[in-house]
This record gives C-alpha cells, structure tokens and sequence, in this order.
C-alpha cells in the first residue's frame, strides 16, 4: 500500500518535471554518463560499518568516476526503508544503493504484506564485503569449544544463553542453524546491536555471542572475548586462532555480505560502466588495506553472478521459512 | 468549557486508547504483548484516576485562557499550506510563502518588511542546509 | 601519562586550534538551533571530517559533540524548544526564567554549569577511564529494568505538580514506545502498515513537536504573543547569576556531575535520565524545593551540569571497551573507524598519542563553548524580545527542516507538526510532556531489558532481587515512590502542631 503511493507520487513528479523540461531532460545520456553528482543511499545510520565501507568506497569510487558521490542515509525498518527509496528511484544510474545480505532478500516473504519493494525492482550489481558469521565467549568462559557448549546445553538447557542482534537477521538464522546443527533448543536473547550484547557478555550476564566477525575482531584480537567457531568454509586471516564450525562437525554457513546494486531499469551501459568502477576499486590495494584494518573481508561477486548469488539465497531462505518460519505469525 | 470537562473527555478517550491497547496485546503472539498490556494497563489506571478526580467536590482548577480560534485556524491552514507546497513545489517555494503569510497576517508586518524577512530567513535555510550540510531537501518541481 | 605532552602539541597547533574554535561554533549553532540535535551535528560532520588527520577530525567531532549539548540549553531557556531530550529538564526552570525577564542570568548559569560538568567529566575520563568501565559491565539486563523505572517514577514526580496527569502522558509515551518490530518475536506491534513505524515511533519528531512546534502555536496564535510579552515584563539587566546564587548551587553542580559521569557510563541509559535525576535530587536537597519548575537558578544548573558530564562519561565505555554509550557516540564510534582506529584498548596503547589529542581537546572545547557562550548571553537573550508571530514561523521552519534532515522522511515531518498541536493543547489542558518523550525513551530500555532477564532467568521475577545491584536500585525506586508521601505527611504533621 505505502508502496503504492510512493510511486504514484513518483510518477506524478515524473511527469510534472518531464512538462516543465520538456526538451531538456532528454540530454542526459548513457554515453556522457556521469555528468552529475550520483546518489548513494545508505540503508543505515551515519557511522555503522554499512555507511563507514560505503564512504571508504565513495572515496576511491569518486576518483574512477570523476564525479562527485553523495552518501545519503535513509536508515529504518532493519534498511527497508532505504531499500524502498532505491527500488522507486529513477532508473538514469544517478542513483545507487548499497544491500546488505540476507536481509535484503529475505524481507520480501517474512514481510510479505507490508513490504514496500520487491527484488524485481532492484538489480544487484557487484558484493562487495563478505563478513562471516562468529560465536564467541568471554575469555573467561569455561567452554573452549562447539561440543563443550553442546554438551552444557544438554546437561541443563537452561543454563547457556546466546545473544543474537535481531530476530530474523543473519545472525539469528546462523545460530538457529546451529542448533539444528547440534540436535537441540538454544535459549535466545535478542540485543540491538553489537554493542549492548558485547557488553552483556563481558559483564558475565549472558554466556555467548552471535554476531559478525568485523564486529567481534577487535574483543577477540584483544583477548577479552574468545571465538568459539566462525561460520565460513574456511577460517578467516584476522582471526585465524578461530576454527570454523566444519572443522568441529558442524556444518553451518552465515554471513552478512554487503554490495551494491542500482534500481531495475538502469540502461546496459551505464550498469557497465558502474560495474567497472566497482571492479576498479576492489582491485585498488589501497581500498583493501583499509577494509582490512576495518577487519571487513573482501569477496568480489560482480554481475550476473552477483545477481544469481541474491536469488539463490532467497529460494534457499524463503523455502526454509515455509518449512518452519522463524517469525511467528 | 471547564477544565474538568475536558479532563472526563480527556480521560475516556485516550482510556479507551488504552484499553484498545490492551485488547491487542492480549492478542498478540509470544510475550510480545506483555509490555503493551501493561503500559495500557497503566493508562487505564490514570485515565480511572483522573476521572474520579473531577468527580470529586474540589476547587477545579483555572480554565486556560479562550483560544483566539481564528488566529488558530490561520495558523493550522499556513503550516498545512507549508507541508502540502513542500512536497509538491519544493521546499524553497514553499518557505518563503509560508513566512510571508505567517509574519503578514498573524504578525501583522508591513508587505516589504515581512517579504524582507521571508526572503533573507529561507536564504540562511538554504546556506546552511543545502550548501554546508548538503541535505537532500525535498526539491518538488524545482528539482526537473 | 608521559603521552600527554605530545598530545598537548597537538592540541596548540594553529590547524589545531582553528578546528576546535569552528567545530565549537558549528556544534553550539547546531545545538542551539530548534530541531537540529547533537546526534544529528555529529552525523552530519562526518563525511566533512572524512579527508582530514584523525587528529584534526576528532578534534572537530569532539568538540561538536560537547558543545551542541551545551547549545541545546540556549534554546531550551529561552525558547522552551530543546533540541534533544538532554535538555527538557533545563527548560523546566530556565523557561520561566527568561519568561520573567532573567534569561540572561539563566543562560550564565547553565554554561557555568555546563562548564562545570564537563570538565569533571573530562578530568574523570583522564584520570580512571579503564577501572571506570568496569561500571558499565557489571550493569546487566536486570539492573537496566530498575533502572529504566527508576527513571520513570522520577520524571512522572518532577515533570508537574498534577501527578495523575503525569502518569497519564508517562504511560501514553509507554505505549507509543511499543509501536514498532517486536525485537524479540519480529511481530508487527501498532504498525498499521507503515514501514516508516517499524523501528518504532521516531523520538526526535516526537520531541520537537512536543515542545518545538507546539512552541511555535503558543508564540503564534495569541495576539501579541511572545516569550516576554503577556505581562509587560522586561529584559532585566543582569547578565550573569550573582556569586552568591552559584555558590549555594556548587554541592549541586557536584552531586550532579557525579550522577551525570556515572549515568554516562552505562550504554544506552540516556543523557535524559541523568539530567532528571540530577534535577529531582537538587529540589529533594533544597531549602526551598517549592520554587523548582517556577524559575529556579539551581534547577537549571542541577540539569545541564549533569547533561554535560554525561559527554565525559558517554565516552568512557566507547573509548575503553569499544561500547558507545549513546547515539552520538556510536556514530563517533564510526568516525573513529574511518580513521583506522577501533574503539578498544588499543586506543590507550597503539593510538594512545591521538587519543589523549581528543581528550585534551575536549576540556579545550568546553572553555572555548563557556567564554563563548559567556560572551553571546547578552546578544542571544535580545530574542526573547521579538515578537512571538515572527519567533513562531521560524521556530516551526526549523523544527520541519531539521525532523526531515534527521532521516529525509516526510511521514516524519507529519508526525512532528501532529505532536505539534497534541502539545499545544495538551499544556493548555496542563498535561505535561516531558513524561511522554522520556517514557518513549525509556520505555524500549525497560521493555526489552526486562524481556531479557526474563529469558535469562527463565521467568523468575526473583532474579530482580537477588542481585545486589539490581536490589539496591529496586530500594531507590520504593524511596523514591516513599518519599514525596512521607514529606507530605511530615509537612502535614508540623502544620498541625
């Protein structure tokens, strides 16, 4: 319904611009692209590592383009907001956006009702960070590893609590598959953010952390918090004490990848031309030492490939969810 | 109207706000209703309390001075005015209009002096939103 | 500490300096303006800061920072328009203050203060910054619960002098606080659809209609209204408070500051609660507590030295932990890691030369926002004699451009110019708001705070007294509910003797 009314409200300033300018509109094409400030909108708030990466990006991207790269922060609605206002914008490549992974796809069906954009109306352009998903105790835990904590839950299910950042975020769903993983109920506990839960966990209030691994890096390296496993294929260079969840016998995957992508429509050049830029700067060594210091792994998906990488997710977590919705209704 | 008058009002309809509340949160799935039942549980008990208060024989309190409703109604009708033109028009047609009608007919300034005012007070806008914080302002049809 | 010297040089570059002295103006101008608040200055100075040494872009954050939480009193005082919740408590005796012709004295007073509370909380973070955050740990879900109502029962007691009505508009900001995504269940909760509610009724709209807007109607819609106007009343002359005002008011700038370090320190407990508290315990301490919210110096000072402190505080679990203690102070936590350095113990170790930088400049930046504030108070008082129908349109175009900068919403603007003129007629019906905004902050805190214990204990509702902290809070809230009945009684009693 919001949906609705945003792009009427489009297509009415549409055509009254298009009335006002008429002859003068026309100008702006794919070949002379860019040849005005491009917009890049942010899904979150000033300062969370979703806009800090798209800054660092804008930075090098704005010297490939030659052109000025305005960040623009819409956050709300766990980045539905800002998905909503990337999916109506006009389609001329002056507007981009970031997506974050899996929340991006995985909306469309918990909040099918409500939603206000469908993965029709964007087109995935290039993922960019890959940021693995980490169980993590404090340092002074008991539990050194998977089966230790597996084998306190079954010895009294009550007494470990995990924290996760949200219910239906990739950290929730990582933890959900590792309790599968081990053939058990976890108790949850739901923190916004990494903070508050990082916070929980050194002051001993609950007794492990799900979260991701750009997050937990700097608690881990520092030796306060100890990673029990991390939830990749295989184990990850700014913790690499840590195993996997492989390694231990459990076959869990998660991430959080974060990319961009430009509204659906956008012509083949100009979609062309972004892409290399994207191409450029992840090549960039100077753009992977600072992601590094940020502990944000790289892992370039560009393309079509990109765009096979969100659809697949979404059949895979969308079939999970009619299976045993993670969500109550 | 006096002012117990209004709080009986008052206290019916945002208690049965409250009580709405409560109904739906008895509805709601998991303990996700918890905390709206017990926040409407509270409204309810204030919404009782002040009803019993005005119920009680008591020196009420001071009504507030009259509304000026035309006044009001100039004003209600200049800020709408400044929303709807926002949207449409652009914020930059739509401040200066809003200020010259506002200072016009409410602060009852000369033409030249209020159009002084409209002008220089959306220009400080504009510097200081558009220029140094480079906020995206709606632009409506200023921005083809 | 041999680290302080070279950041002391950094501090007194000219480079340096220029920084600060642009950061402290641009941060009381974003303070001091109806609409726009600290978490949005900080915001809206990162991408600026992006291109310059972290030194230089710490110092400007830094100093954004302090002083937009001082600017916000300006405004508070003078206008009734505070632009953040940190300053609602300040325009409950500042309001009345300038109201009554006192402005100037009002607005020496709360950057005496302001000063005050911030270099204790300054000094507090050089000198034991890490054993501090442990305060912050030791605090679980279980304490936040007591605290969150300890915060409540607070406000609803000073917000007015009506309390029914207070606990009315506490428990309609209660509700409003449940709108939103249940966090733990993901329901839709009050939604009705709208995407731009899912993460809750947005404070700040709140907030600025509340006061802001309703602000612009009480100055707007009265013929010839107006802060002075009404009852022939004057500027008078005094500019700053009289030595003998701030010195019975110095125990109270101490306990306050107290308050104010410690309520910084614990994440995510709100500039509010410390502001409210400080407030409550300077009229419980008063000779004369009857004068509180009709224009009492020493209530503004109790509510911006304890404001100011929670800067220092907020900043201890940031730096030391990597845990922001706000929202300003998370989005810091971001300009810190655009520079390279993660919030964390390194910051005292690896990075401890630019992280001294940053501490020594604050303590630079609230001299800088006292001398300068100390300075303006003559120029800025002059506003309280325009003309309410010119204040009015300007205060309502600030408020609807600075909820749209917030997040570039329009639903957001609605919302505001809506709370608008429910506070218009809520004050005439004298239903105070401050309860309303506070409890849509607390409420989240106290809500999912408690969903936690609960899902940490299992539901045992024991696990509230069986802390030793958390039982400890739970006596100061039956105090605090006691204590008004007892003061009652004993007033009672003595009359009847």
């Amino acid at each position: 319904m919001k949906a609705q009314s945003i792009s009427v409200r489009k297509v009415m300033l549409g055509a009254m611009a298009t009335l006002l300018t008429s002859g003068l509109s026309t100008a702006t094409l794919a070949e002379d692209y860019p040849s005005k400030p491009i917009q890049m909108i942010v899904a979150f708030g000033a300062g969370g590592s979703t806009d800090t990466m798209a800054r660092i990006f804008a930075k090098y991207a704005e010297e490939e383009l030659g052109e000025r790269i305005v960040v623009v922060n819409r956050p709300g609605a766990g980045g539905e907001l800002g998905w909503v206002h990337l999916a109506n914008a006009d389609p001329d490549g002056y507007t981009i956006g970031l997506i974050n992974s899996p929340v991006v796809e995985v909306y469309p069906f918990t909040r099918e009702d409500t939603v206000g954009y469908s993965l029709d109306e964007i087109r995935p352009l290039a993922n960019v960070i890959t940021d693995p998903g980490v169980l993590a105790v404090a340092a002074d835990s008991p539990y050194q590893s998977l089966d230790d904590l597996v084998a306190a839950v079954k010895d009294d299910p009550e007494s470990v609590i995990i924290s996760h950042e949200g219910v239906g975020g990739d950290d929730h769903l990582a933890a959900l598959n590792f309790a599968e993983e081990a053939g058990t109920d976890l108790s949850f506990v739901s923190y916004n953010g990494n903070a508050e839960a990082t916070a929980s966990l050194l002051g001993g209030h609950i007794t492990a952390f799900e979260g991701n691994m750009s997050e937990a890096a700097a608690q881990i390296q520092e030796g306060k918090v100890r990673g029990l496993a991390v939830w990749a294929d295989e184990r990850v260079e700014a913790i690499a004490d840590v195993p996997t969840g492989m390694e231990q016998g459990y076959d869990v995957q998660a991430a959080a990848s974060r990319g961009f992508a430009v509204p659906a429509g956008v012509p083949q050049e100009v979609y062309d031309t972004l892409l290399d830029v994207t191409r450029d700067v992840v090549d960039n060594p100077e753009f992977r030492a600072e992601m590094a210091q940020l502990n944000m792994p790289v892992n370039p998906i560009y393309g079509e490939e990109y765009v096979e990488f969100i659809h697949d997710s979404h059949d895979r977590l969308k079939a999970l969810w009619e299976k045993d919705p993670w969500i109550e209704q | 109207m006096t002012l117990d008058t209004i709080d009986r009002c008052v206290a019916v309809l945002v208690g049965a706000l409250c009580a709405a509340a409560v109904i739906t949160g008895l509805a709601m799935r998991g303990d996700a209703g918890v905390f709206p039942v017990i926040a409407g549980t509270l409204g309810l008990l204030a919404c009782a309390g002040i009803l019993l208060c005005t119920m009680r024989g008591r020196i009420p309190d001071e009504s507030p001075p009259a509304l000026p409703w035309p006044r009001f109604l100039v004003w209600c009708l200049c800020v709408l005015g400044l929303l709807g033109l926002m949207v449409t028009a652009g914020t930059f047609v739509a401040l200066p209009l809003f200020l010259l009608a506002s200072l016009r007919w409410l602060g009852h300034l000369r033409w030249p002096a209020a159009l002084v005012i409209a002008l220089a007070f959306s220009a400080v806008i504009y510097v200081v939103f558009v220029y140094l914080l480079s906020v995206p302002l709606p632009a409506g049809w200023l921005a083809g | 500490m041999d680290v302080l010297l070279p950041a002391l040089g950094n501090v007194l570059t000219p480079m340096a300096l220029l920084t600060l002295l642009l950061g402290t103006l641009a941060g009381m101008t974003i303070g001091s303006l109806p609409g726009l608040s600290s978490t949005m200055g900080v915001a809206l100075c990162i991408p600026i800061t992006f291109n310059m040494p972290p030194e230089l872009a710490l110092i400007l954050l830094g100093a954004v920072y302090v002083s937009s939480v001082y600017g916000g009193s300006v405004t508070a005082i003078l206008l009734r328009t505070p632009g953040t919740d940190a300053s609602i408590a300040t325009a409950l005796d500042g309001y009345p203050l300038a109201t009554a012709g006192r402005g100037g004295e009002a607005l020496g007073m709360a950057t005496l203060a302001s000063l005050f509370g911030g270099l204790f909380s300054v000094v507090v973070l050089i000198a034991i910054a890490p054993p501090l955050s442990t305060v912050a740990l030791a605090f679980g879900p279980q304490e936040y619960t007591v605290l969150a109502i300890f915060g409540l029962v607070t406000i609803v007691g000073v917000a007015s002098d009506r309390p029914l009505k207070g606990v009315l508009s506490a428990a309609v900001g209660l509700v409003l606080a449940c709108v939103g995504l249940d966090a733990f269940t993901g329901v839709q909760r009050f939604t009705f659809g709208y995407s731009e509610l899912f993460e809750g009724v947005p404070l700040l709209p709140v907030l600025i209609g509340l006061f802001s807007v309703s602000q612009a109607f009480n100055l707007c819609v009265p013929e010839g209204g107006g802060v002075l106007a009404g009852k022939g009343q004057q500027l008078k002359g005094r500019r700053l408070p009289l030595w003998l005002d701030i010195r019975r008011s110095l125990r109270t700038l101490l306990r306050s500051s107290v308050i104010g370090s410690v309520v910084g320190i614990l994440p995510g407990a709100g500039t509010s609660i410390a502001s409210f508290i400080s407030y409550n315990e300077a009229r419980r301490h008063s000779p004369t507590p009857e004068r509180f919210g009709k224009g009492e110096l020493e209530g503004v000072a109790a509510s911006e030295s304890a404001n100011n402190a929670v800067t220092g505080g907020t900043l201890i679990p940031t730096l030391t932990l990597g845990i922001p203690g706000n929202a300003v102070t998370a989005v810091f936590v971001g300009g810190l890691t655009i520079h390279g350095m993660i919030p964390g113990p390194s910051l005292f170790t690896d990075h401890a030369e630019t992280t001294y930088t940053l501490i020594l400049s604050l303590l630079f930046a609230n001299v800088l926002f006292a001398v300068l504030g100390l300075w303006l108070c003559r120029y800025l008082v002059v506003v309280t004699k325009v003309p309410g129908a010119v204040l009015g349109p300007m205060i309502l175009v600030f408020s609807v451009i600075g909820t749209y900068a917030l997040r570039n919403e329009v639903f957001d603007v609605w919302l505001a110019v809506a709370f608008g003129v429910v506070g218009f007629f809520m004050e005439r019906w004298r239903y105070p708001g401050a309860p309303l905004v506070i409890a849509l902050i607390l409420g989240p805190i106290l809500e999912v705070n408690f969903r936690r214990s609960m899902q940490i204990s299992h539901w045992d509702l024991s696990t509230f007294f069986t802390r030793p902290l958390s039982m400890t809070l739970c006596l100061l809230v039956v105090l605090a509910l006691a204590y008004p009945l007892w003061n009652q009684w004993r007033r009672r009693r003595s009359a009847a003797h």
